[in-house]
This record gives structure tokens, sequence and C-alpha cells, in this order.
């Protein structure tokens, strides 16, 4: 199944690793039943990345073994607070 | 003890004299500095009931206990002053290289008594102080008041703080700027400095400040800037600054939009932090001694708009305020918004917030045309942006309205305005949803200054167990994670311990954005800067019932002032659902729930039900000098 998956600032840098793109969002075909878990592991986000990373599905948060669906959105955004 | 002078400054603007008070070290384990400081002055010589403009108001500009000491991330210094925006105690806090010149120049506070006769500034060097006529610059602009105090002082070293016309004018929000880019920005401190004729502070030091082991503050400064700097938060903090966060609010459905009617701006792209770096972005700029040169600079230069690069860039909230909060997607009409506001030294969140405000109330027809001037105050309108900025700071025709702030403007134009306007204790709302991240939304509703958004860390830094916040405070006693949105008696104990180190960070001169969690120096580190400047052990024991301290004074001076529990409200709006985005018909804060958070926070920090300070509590943290009636 389709879904999209977009990051922003450091985290764009492991969507350029897997598509010759310069855009921060890609469109991928995953198995059905894929959690956040699946994503994380197919883009080769390190552990220590993510102490620092936010992942929304749709713009909500989630636990990682969550089953993502059939055009759904997987987003990863840096820690950000303040400004 | 060392890092500091153990000298405050006294100015009587009055009859054009000063005095001198030397403070031991016990002055300064007990009130540390910023807002410890001048709680302190405020509680002693500030009776109650005055008026904000008066010249019986102090005005404090206090160095923090580390401010100027060459370590990564300390250049902050405090403002404080009764607000003429909450009627309440004010406080901001500003980086650059103000704070640690006045540190070199022998002092650690300024304390402003009374009403100057005539409009004049102060030259204080290295222990001296001169009262400078103001007449050739009463009425200019920043820029140009910057230059002419550097070329009549002939030393281009001087740090300066000062207001523009909007200061001059008393315009209720009203700010403070550094050297043209570093703000004391919210409150209205910049209203208070210019109800006493003061136009600006201009400061020079030529000696170095003495530390107890210089080599120590050196190692952990060239360690920030190394490994600190591979840190991911640094790293993006200097590439795209605050900005950044742009595409993550609206993303998560939670950028304010069209007056907060909206959580997602379908424009945000045209807005983003990204956009504007490489639109119209140049090199980032720092403060003193840091690492991560977070602020933005902007030029732009086209036929119809310039913005000039010396008045900096637009932050996150600048962004949102000047442009989805009023749905402007033209980066350069915000970038000239901002450079505007920071030439006549405005806030930028409360002004893009009371613009928003008057544009709701033209919406729903509670301003007419001939009410605004001619203006169309609508949405989306750029153009009438930059004139309301301009008529606001002048305080000419509906300016004059808007300058009293979005709560007195909504309480003067009567009928239903009041439902369209976003403030706690008559503050403005930074552009953060408190219904993503309540914690936020707890630290807006009891923030002693009204809503404000640098108050503890935001709630997604705790969002796991492996979060960075979770892994980097538990010298705090912060153990395990808390979710963003749950209003949980584990959250309300999370925001306990980080609004005290928040406050505490602000105290010791510290910027959030160096120090865990929002930053790459530990804690651990930040002791080991304490002792290396000051040459006496002072334990993370002390330093937060230092901050408790300083939270319980100005929570007493708010009550001496009328405020009531009543006061720490959340608006509304954010007991409701969200319009449209992602999180359309969800969000809503438990009304109920967020109540009972605050109960068990008073309960906590051993106030009464009523959010009193008890008496108990008022003893233990050794402020029984202050005269206070329960």
């Amino acid at each position: 199944m389709l879904i999209k998956i977009k990051a922003y600032g450091p985290l764009k840098k492991y969507i350029l690793k897997k598509r010759n793109t310069s855009s921060n969002e890609i469109k991928i075909d995953i198995d059905k039943d894929s959690t956040i878990e699946d994503i994380v592991n197919y883009l080769e986000i390190p552990e220590k990345e993510l102490r620092f990373t936010t992942i929304l599905i749709n713009g909500m948060r989630f636990e990682k073994n969550k089953k993502i669906l059939e055009g759904d959105t997987v987003i990863f955004l840096p820690l950000m607070g303040g400004g | 003890m060392d890092g500091i002078n153990g000298k405050i400054l006294k100015i009587h603007l009055g009859n054009k004299s000063y005095e001198i008070e030397d403070k031991d070290e016990n002055f300064y384990r007990k009130y540390i500095g910023g807002r410890g400081i001048a709680l302190y002055y405020m509680h002693k010589e500030i009776s109650d009931n005055i008026d904000a403009f008066s010249p019986k108001n102090l005005l404090i500009f206090a160095a923090g206990l580390l401010t100027g000491v060459p370590g990564p991330a300390i250049p902050r210094y405090t403002v404080c002053a009764k607000s003429p925006l909450t009627d309440g105690f004010g406080e901001s806090e500003a980086g650059g290289y103000w704070g640690p010149e006045l540190k070199r120049a022998g002092f650690d506070a300024i304390i402003i008594k009374g009403k100057a006769e005539k409009p004049l500034y102060l030259f204080v060097k290295d222990g001296k102080v001169e009262f400078k006529e103001a007449k050739n610059i009463w009425g200019k602009e920043t820029g140009e008041v910057e230059d002419i105090i550097k070329e009549e002082l002939g030393d281009n070293k001087i740090k300066i703080a000062q207001i523009g016309p909007g200061g001059e004018n008393m315009v209720r929000y009203a700010n403070i700027t550094n050297e043209l880019r570093h703000y004391n920005g919210r409150t209205g401190l910049g209203g208070v400095m210019g109800s006493k004729n003061l136009k600006a502070i201009a400061v020079r030091g030529t000696k170095k400040l003495k530390l107890a082991n210089r080599d120590k503050v050196v190692e952990i400064a060239r360690w920030a800037a190394k490994e600190g700097m591979e840190n991911p938060l640094a790293d993006l903090l200097h590439k795209i600054g605050t900005p950044a966060t742009v595409m993550g609010n609206n993303e998560a459905g939670a950028l304010p939009t069209r007056n907060w009617q909206k959580g997602y701006y379908e424009d945000a792209e045209k807005i983003s932090g990204e956009t504007m770096q490489e639109t119209i972005g140049q090199s980032p700029e720092g403060c003193f001694a840091c690492p991560v040169r977070c602020k933005r600079k902007v030029k732009v230069e086209e036929k119809d708009i310039k913005v000039d690069p010396r008045y900096g860039g637009p932050e996150y909230e600048t962004i949102a305020a000047m442009g989805s909060l009023l749905e402007i997607n033209d980066l350069r009409i915000i970038a000239k918004a901002n450079e505007l506001c920071n030439r006549y030294t405005i806030d930028t969140i409360s002004t893009g917030m009371t613009i928003a405000f008057a544009m709701e109330c033209y919406e729903k027809g509670l301003l007419t045309k001939e009410e605004t001037d001619g203006l169309e105050l609508k949405f989306g309108n750029s153009k009438v942006v930059l004139s309301l900025i301009k008529k606001i700071a002048k305080r000419k025709g509906i300016g004059d309205l808007l300058a009293e702030g979005s709560l007195r403007a909504a309480k003067e134009l009567g009928g239903q305005a009041k439902r369209y306007v976003y403030q706690v204790k008559g503050q403005e709302l930074p552009m953060h949803d408190p219904r993503v991240k309540t914690g936020v939304g707890l630290q807006y509703a009891l923030a002693d200054y009204g809503a404000d958004h640098m108050k503890a860390a935001h709630d997604s830094f705790y969002e796991k167990d492996d979060s960075y916040g979770t892994l980097t405070t538990k010298a705090l006693g912060i153990y395990s994670h808390v979710k963003p949105e749950s209003t949980s008696e584990d959250k309300v104990r999370l925001f306990k311990v980080l609004d005290l180190y928040w406050s505490l960070l602000d105290m010791l001169g510290a910027c959030h954005f160096g120090f865990v969690p929002r930053g790459a120096v530990s804690i651990e580190q930040l002791m080991q800067l304490i002792s290396a400047s000051t040459g006496v052990y002072i334990s993370l024991y002390e330093l937060m019932q230092g901050a408790e301290r300083a939270t319980d004074m100005a929570r007493i001076f708010n009550i001496k002032a009328g405020f009531t529990s009543q006061d720490d409200q959340l608006p509304e709006i954010f007991f409701t659902h969200f319009n449209n985005g992602p999180l359309k018909d969800k969000g809503a804060i438990n009304k109920e729930k967020f109540k009972k958070a605050i109960k068990l926070r008073y309960e906590m920090m051993g106030w009464n039900e009523s959010g009193v300070p008890r008496r108990s509590k008022i003893t233990e943290l050794g402020l029984d000098w202050i005269n206070f009636e329960q």
C-alpha cells in the first residue's frame, strides 16, 4: 500500500539517503500492517536521533507499534519548543 | 565571591544622582540574579497599587549570576518593573552583549528610580555614571539613536539598551532593544522606560570579570563549541533557528492561524523557516560567547520593499504572529513588520496579536472602516499591517486604541469584542497552542508575568522515556515521560520542576537554548560553571530553592497588586476542539482536569487553595521580611 513520508530539519537527510530527491517528502509502497517502527527501520534513523524526534501520523502522535493505513502521512519532526 | 561585582547601582532620575550599594555573598546565594535581585528591590521599594507609568515605579536591569562569564550561552540579563500591560510583576530577558558589558562596567544591576524632568540617557562606564541630555535623540528610531550615541561618546564598543518611539509613547507592550537586535520583548518594559523620560542606557567596561577558575570556564566553552554543536538541537538552531518551528507546529495542526480560529495554515510553507533561510536569510548572528548563533538576519532589497538587516530577522514567534495569525503569506511583509517593530520598539507578539484581534473585530462588524481610519482590517491584507504598526507606535488614530493591548482595547469596544482576545493576566498569548502541549498551557495560566512560552521546556521534550529531555534532566528528579496532551498529576509534577529550573536559568543569565533539555550543555557542566566562576560551592538544592523564592516573591507581588486565582486561567478556546487541519474536531483540553491541575500545582508549591503562599512556605524561604498580610 502507498503511504507518504515527510521529514523536517536534520531528519530530512534520511529521506535523501533513500531517494535522489531535493524534496522532504516521498511516497513509498509498504506492506500491510506495517508500523511506525517499520518506517523508522526503513529510513535507518539511529536510536540516538530518535531522542530528538517527534513522529506523527496525519498530524497525531502514536506509539511505535501503531499500524499505518493506506494513504497515511508519517511525519518526522525535530524536537522544537520556545522561540 | 568571584564572577560578580557585589555592587548595585541606584539611579535617581529626578535629581540626576546615583548611589552604589554593596552586597555580600549571602545576598547572591539567596537572590541569585535577574528576577531574584529585581523582586528584592521591588518588594522593598514599590508601594502597593501604584500605576506602572508612575514615577514611583522602579525599572530594574539585573544581570544573572553568571552573565558575562565567557562560558557557553550565558549572555542574558533581565529587566523588571511593574508591568503596564498586566498591572502586575513584569519581566523580560534579553541576550546579546549588554548584560555582559554591564558586569564589566562594574555593576550587577541598575535600579532606576523616579522620572527625569527632561529626556536623558545614561552612560555607565567603569563604575561611574553620566547623565546625558537626550533632546536630540528623543523621537528618533532605534538605528539612528544607536549611531548618534556611539558617535557622541566616541566609542564603538559601548553597548546600548534603548527605546524607540513606541516606548516614548508608552505603548503598553513597548519593549527595549539591545544593540538593535536583542529584546527584552515582553510585558511593556519599554513603556516604563518611556514614562521615566529615559531614552537609553549605554554601558562600557574595560575590566575583565574576575573568575575563580577561568581555565575551567574556557574548557566548558570549548566543549560546547565542538561537541555541543554536534547536538541536533544546537545544529538546527544555528541553521534555521526558531523559525524551524513553523512547519512542525503546522504539521501538528497547531500553528495559530486567523486569530486562533484555525490551527492549520495552508500557506505555511511560504513562511517557513526553511523558505526564509533560502530566500531572504543571511548568515545567522549570535550573542556573547555563545557558539549556537541562532539569531536570524534577513535582507530584502526590492523596488517596493526594503528590509534592513541591521535589525536582525524574525524569530518563530514573529513569523507566526505577523504571518499565519493574520493570514499573511509573504515573508517580505513579515520581515518588514519585524523591522518596523524593532525600529519603534514594540513587541512583535503583542503587536501581531492585537492586530489579529482588531481584524477579527472588523470581520465581525465590531470595528468599522470609520473607526479604523479607513483601513480595511481584513485577514490577509498585508498593506494595512505595516500602517497599523506605525500608528500603534505613534498612538495615531486607531493605533492609540491598539497601543493599549488587546484586552484593554476589547473593554473599550465593549460587547462581544472580549471573545476575540487571547490573553492571560492581560498579556497576549505567544504562538504555541496549549491543546497539543498542556504543560505550556499550565505555564501560560500560572506565569507570574502573563502568558509566556519561555516559562518551561515544552512537553515534547518529555514525550518518551528515551526523549532527550527525560534523559538529560534526571538531576532534577525527572525519571519518566509524560504525554504532551496529558493533564495528569505527573504533568503537574513535571512542570512544577521545569518551571523552577527555567526560572533558575533566567536568574543565572543562561539561555534556555544552550542548556539541557533545550540545548547541549548539561546540568553537571552548569554546576561546574557556577563554581568555576564564583569560587564557592553552591548546590543545586540552594539554586532551585532560590528559584522558588523568586517565584513566591513574584506571586506575592501580584497578589498585593490585586491578582487572584481567577487570573490563573486559560482562554476558553482551548477547552474546545480545533476547527480545521489534522486535529479537526479533536484536541480540546478537559476544563475540569485543567482546573484540578492548577489546584494541585498550588498545593505542590505550598500555596493555599486560592493560590496564596502559606505562611509556613514564606518562612521556609526566608521571606518573612516582606510586608504581606494573608
